[in-house]
């Protein structure tokens, strides 16, 4: 589905949502609270019960503002910028900054695989390993769906192209462009995210222009 | 050819193999969808304005809206003329609705003379009057809208700004009368007391047949036994916070950061200065697109100034406002 496609389809949700459909908030559970979740738990370095608060505070502010998403990016990105402006705003208050993830080295994937599979114990090195995790998640929950789930059947269940291809209801063509396209934009998310976490919080993201004349 | 092929098959494999060990997505822990949906609901009835038993039209308000429509009220047919006849006139609406979700008032509903606001504990509530002031009721606040230039203040604590312009408005309390001259400043009822708190301009208190002057920056107390207390109070922080928790969010889409910098400060309190003088004319040039919804007039500078190109910084009370990475003094 391309972008365009997807911004339309997160405005009909968000209509949807604002006339109090129960199935539309099943529909939102499923494609966006979970990346929410997680994306909560990378911007407070996995104090779970501040990744609450966050998560909460978050939708409190989005369910009273629903009108105000314009399908300008996806409904989980818009999400992520009002967490990411909780989140900062929290730290702000207490004048601490949330612990930033150190990936150390390269652009990433290759340093963090290293990492992955190291079997290392030490305390410091198990937290390196959670971080990495959840933003490899993080990536895939900022994919297109059916890249990220396409990703996931492929490598964690394995599944032949062909069997993905019935799963998207798609020819097997289809499914190998699908794959080919997911790895790349995979790749680029993952550097995304990790440059975001590496830049610490900077706010909901507003377009301004400037006035000619 | 060959190198372009092993490096896709080796980008390939090193997403496979990131992906493969970190293994499946973590859900979403059941409690917390069932707390995002009763937030979401909770949302979804304030809008409707499912009846609580708070923020309501006191008893005293529907009475006087009944003898309004039947028309045989004294009082109200002194206020509005026999000639008046239907619905009675607007005098002010409401802006905002802070705390639990909830209670028969909406944002936008209208209310008459007559009516009465109440707010309970972690409640706040903003109006807009007809004459364009603001008007912000505390927590556990009872505020009736005698007219469009009275408020009678029951409990609690209500802020006025009259936007600058003199407007003549009067706070009314048992103890005395408070009487704006073009100002922001805030009304409290106390124990045996009340006070009035003066963010800027002047206000007049009206104690029986003597009137005592507070100017901006004072806080004068008075107490039922006749003595008054005066003491200093700061544009900005604390004595304000409560004000901008109540505040109505600012719409940005569209509007320059000149015009975002003026609602920033008029909540705030703070003083506006720009590092560069030439830095107030392009502010008026730069358009902002996007909400602020949900954020103070403290918070939302953060969240707009540096998507514009600016820094800034607050010093004593004042908004600093420079370019992105410069030094700004």
């Amino acid at each position: 589905m391309p972008e365009d496609e997807h911004h339309h389809r997160d405005q009909a949700l968000v209509r949807r949502l604002m006339d109090g459909d129960e199935a539309a908030f099943e529909q939102l559970s499923e494609q966006c609270l979970g990346g929410l979740w997680r994306f909560a738990l990378t911007r407070v370095g996995h104090d779970e019960q501040l990744a609450r608060e966050m998560f909460q505070s978050t939708l409190a502010t989005a369910f009273e503002t629903l009108a105000a998403y314009r399908g300008e990016s996806t409904l989980l990105s818009w999400l992520c910028g009002i967490c990411r402006f909780k989140v900062g705003s929290h730290y702000r208050t207490r004048r601490r900054r949330p612990r930033e993830v150190d990936l150390d080295a390269g652009d990433g994937l290759e340093a963090v695989l290293g990492t992955l599979t190291s079997s290392g114990g030490d305390p410091e090195e198990r937290l390196r390993r959670r971080e990495m995790t959840t933003l490899v998640h993080l990536a895939l929950d900022q994919l297109p769906e059916r890249y990220g789930r396409a990703l996931e059947w492929k490598y964690l269940e394995g599944l032949p192209v062909g069997e993905i291809a019935g799963r998207l209801q798609v020819g097997l063509k289809a499914a190998e462009s699908i794959l080919s396209r997911a790895r790349p934009a995979f790749r680029a998310a993952f550097q995304k995210l990790h440059r975001d976490v590496e830049g610490g919080y900077r706010g909901l993201r507003l377009v301004t222009e400037r006035r000619s004349g | 050819m060959k190198e372009v092929t092993d490096d896709l098959r080796s980008d390939d494999e090193t997403v496979g193999r990131v992906i493969h060990a970190t293994g499946p997505r973590p859900p979403l822990p059941d409690d917390l969808r069932e707390a995002a949906r009763e937030t979401w609901r909770a949302k979804l009835e304030a809008r409707a304005g499912t009846p609580r038993p708070y923020r309501r039209w006191s008893p005293w308000a529907l009475a006087a809206a009944l003898l309004l429509v039947a028309g045989v009220s004294a009082f109200l047919g002194y206020r509005f003329g026999p000639a008046r006849v239907g619905a009675p006139p607007v005098i002010a609406t409401v802006e905002g609705l802070f705390g639990p979700p909830g209670g028969t008032l909406k944002t936008g509903d209208a209310l008459s003379a007559g009516a009465a606001v109440e707010t309970g504990p972690g409640e706040r509530v903003a109006l807009r009057l007809a004459g364009g002031e603001a008007v912000r009721l505390d927590v556990a606040t009872r505020l009736e809208l005698e007219s469009a230039a009275v408020l009678a203040l029951r409990r609690g604590a209500v802020y006025l700004d009259s936007g600058g312009g003199s407007q003549d408005l009067a706070v009314k309390t048992r103890f005395g009368v408070a009487r704006d001259v073009g100002t922001q400043f805030e009304v409290r009822l106390l124990d045996g007391a009340w006070s009035v708190q003066v963010r800027e301009g002047e206000v007049r208190l009206e104690l029986g047949d003597e009137t005592v002057a507070a100017p901006a920056g004072t806080t004068v107390t008075a107490r039922s036994d006749g003595t008054l207390e005066r003491a200093a109070v700061s544009a900005h922080g604390a004595p304000w916070d409560w004000v901008l928790r109540a505040s109505p969010p600012f719409e940005l889409e569209g509007r320059s950061v000149r015009e975002f910098l003026a609602w920033v400060t008029r909540e705030t309190g703070w003083r506006l200065r720009f590092a560069d003088p030439e830095l107030e004319r392009e502010t008026r040039e730069i358009i902002a697109h996007g909400s602020i919804a949900g954020l103070t007039a403290a918070e939302a500078p953060e969240v707009v100034l540096p998507s514009s190109g600016l820094d800034y910084r607050t010093t004593g009370g004042t908004l600093v406002i420079a370019r992105a990475g410069g030094s700004g003094n």
